[in-house]
């Protein structure tokens, strides 16, 4: 062995050490944002007042188009937790979800050399700038659902690259039914179980899929048959379709009852937005950008950042099949099998409507698919002669497409400065809505609380945009 | 590359977080006046429970109304860019609207053509204040 050669430990020390760099400094960010008061204050308030976790995870169980007890259940947990400071503990809580988001990421990354280590930069911009995650961390409800569906699907993921074993499989039915039962997307773990599985994942067997699939099966006859619980109609949320968003009385007039073209709409959407980040939550914000002469360098940034990873993914597969690879062979192959498959599912669950952050599972596995392509081609460049131009070319591409990851990742501070702006403005509104939506009578006992919680997101420090440098307005990715 | 610098200048300014020196987080102090004319509601709802007062004139500095820097009130500044919503924070938070300040402002919004501040003030109006604006002196 060459005693120079870095010990694996060692790379992996790294790699991890980078993860929870970039995870400190979102959770930095998180901790400076106020509570939000659309979708979090009103959960918040109910948590506060349920008798229990189990209370509120029973009182939820039979709700009209949603199946969701464990996210209310999960919200209870922390209120209690909190012991009255709820502005920290639901930043904490967010901000150990991104930590375990990240550092999921990169152990399943599975570091073992310096070729593999030299991408994990690059791995961890796609992951952090690709526009889904921003769904994961720009707003909480007060926990932030589709981040923890994601961090489980990754949980399951890594069960899966491990060696087994009952302990193994247990934990894998544990991910699933917390995922579900959190959310209707949650059922993207069953998806990464079995093609983990098809793909020839050493921690999944036969028995596992078994096992899982045995809880899906459950899931269904609990969701369907004994709560009755239906799926989610266009009545409930506006869409984006083609350059605007449509809200429900819109869809019915534009598509009547034969909602299909919407559904397929909706689905080839939301693949596209994770392959070229177009359109985003249904809307081709790019096209909508030059027709109104607003095109800004964000576009060309955002778009040639995917053209240039996914062109790596798809390179790669190329390259694959061309050599004769038919099964997955290496952990990248079995990474992109797993991203392909869970890009399908996510994108069938987002067929009622979509949006960015229901595709943020994909987004996560879609960072793992590139970091494999990119560490194949990295290692099978020596066995590729090339002219220098050739050479050259292929090296400013790279640098381009890595930049503008780079530079999207760094955009994620930019975005969530702005949210916590928009943020505490809204608390100054909250007397009139609220009356307005006839919340005070709903919440009338626990005004002390809301006024509690309003004075601690007004005194929260937050930057005014007009202090940002107007290029950051222009560069970096903006809140659709 | 790039992703390296990027994770090197994340941790390089977590390391300067226990010294208080925070780049992506630093806040540019406001006056409660500028605070209104930057449409910041919650700074402004911030300054006026820490104690300043919502009718005293303030200095804006140049270039975030006027090239030059000003002096105004509050309301001033939130008629100056038009915005209702910042007068009614302003309001709600113990800034006074009586009939002189209604003639003042509402002289201004129409001398500006601060359209919806005038809808806005329309329905503010005291009792007994006047619409004449021949001697009131606007801000700018």
């Amino acid at each position: 062995m060459n005693s120079f050669a870095p010990r694996t430990s060692n790379l992996r020390v790294l790699a991890f050490a980078a993860a929870v760099v970039l995870a400190l400094g979102i959770g930095h960010d998180l901790l400076h944002m106020p509570l939000q008061i659309g979708d979090s204050l009103a959960p918040l308030l109910d948590a506060v007042r349920a008798s229990s976790p189990w209370s509120e995870f029973n009182s939820h169980l039979r709700e009209e188009g949603y199946f969701r007890p464990m996210r209310l259940a999960t919200i209870k947990v922390v209120s209690d937790l909190a012991n009255g400071h709820y502005f920290l503990a639901y930043r904490l809580f967010h901000a150990f979800l991104v930590l375990a988001f990240l550092v999921l990421f990169v152990r399943a990354l599975e570091v073992r050399d310096r070729l593999a280590l030299a991408v994990v930069p690059l791995a961890l911009t796609v992951f952090v700038g690709i526009h889904t995650f921003l769904g994961t961390v720009k707003e909480i409800y007060p926990t932030n659902h589709f981040l923890q569906i994601a961090v489980l699907a990754l949980l399951a993921l890594n069960l899966a690259q491990s060696r087994g074993g009952v302990l193994v499989d247990v934990l894998l039915f544990v991910t699933f039914t917390v995922a579900a039962l959190t959310l209707e997307s949650g059922l993207i773990v069953w998806v990464v179980a079995v093609a983990a599985w098809m793909s020839g994942m050493p921690g999944v067997s036969r028995r596992s899929v078994a096992g899982v699939t045995a809880l899906l099966a459950g899931y269904f006859v609990l969701r369907f048959g004994v709560f009755g619980s239906g799926l989610p109609t266009v009545e409930e949320r506006s869409t984006g379709f083609l350059l605007e968003a449509l809200d429900p009385p819109q869809i019915r007039e534009r598509f009547g009852d034969n909602l299909l073209p919407l559904y397929a709409y909706n689905v080839a959407s939301s693949i596209s937005s994770v392959l070229f980040s177009e359109p985003r939550s249904g809307v081709w914000v790019f096209v909508r950008a030059i027709r109104g002469d607003q095109l800004a360098p964000r576009h060309f940034i955002q778009i040639g950042a995917s053209l240039f990873a996914t062109g790596l993914l798809l390179a790669y597969v190329v390259a694959r099949v061309r050599s004769g690879v038919r099964r997955p062979a290496t952990l990248a192959d079995q990474h992109t099998l797993i991203f392909a498959l869970v890009l399908a599912a996510n994108a069938a669950m987002s067929y009622v409507y979509t949006k960015d952050e229901i595709m943020s599972t994909a987004g996560a596995f879609y960072a793992l698919a590139v970091a494999g392509a990119a560490v194949y081609f990295l290692r099978t460049w020596p066995e590729r002669v090339r002219s220098w131009q050739a050479t050259a070319l292929v090296c400013v591409v790279c640098l381009a497409g890595s930049m503008a990851w780079a530079t999207r990742a760094a955009g994620v501070h930019h975005v969530l400065r702005s949210q916590a702006f928009v943020q505490r403005n809204d608390w100054t509104r909250l007397d009139r809505e609220w009356s307005r939506d006839g919340n005070w009578e709903r919440y009338r006992a626990q005004e002390r609380l809301v006024r509690q919680l309003q004075r601690e997101a007004i005194s929260t420090r937050v930057v005014n945009p007009r202090f940002e440098p107007r290029w950051m307005e222009r560069v970096f990715d903006i809140y659709y | 590359m790039p992703g390296a610098l990027l994770i090197l200048a994340t941790a390089v300014m977590l390391l300067g977080l226990p010294f208080g020196i925070d780049p992506l987080w630093r806040v540019e102090p406001l006056t409660l006046a500028e605070a209104a004319a930057l449409r910041d509601n919650g700074e402004v709802m911030r300054l006026i429970a820490a104690g300043e007062d919502p009718n005293k004139a303030g200095t804006v500095r140049a270039e975030l109304l006027r090239n030059d820097a000003l002096l105004v009130t509050p309301l001033e500044a939130a008629v100056g860019i038009d915005r209702p919503d910042i007068i009614e924070v302003l309001l709600d938070n113990g800034a006074v609207l009586d009939a002189m300040s209604w003639t003042h402002l509402m002289c201004f919004a129409a001398s500006i053509e601060a359209d919806e501040a005038v809808e806005f003030l329309e329905q503010r109006r005291p009792a007994d204040a006047a619409t004449a604006c021949d001697h009131v002196q606007t801000p700018w």
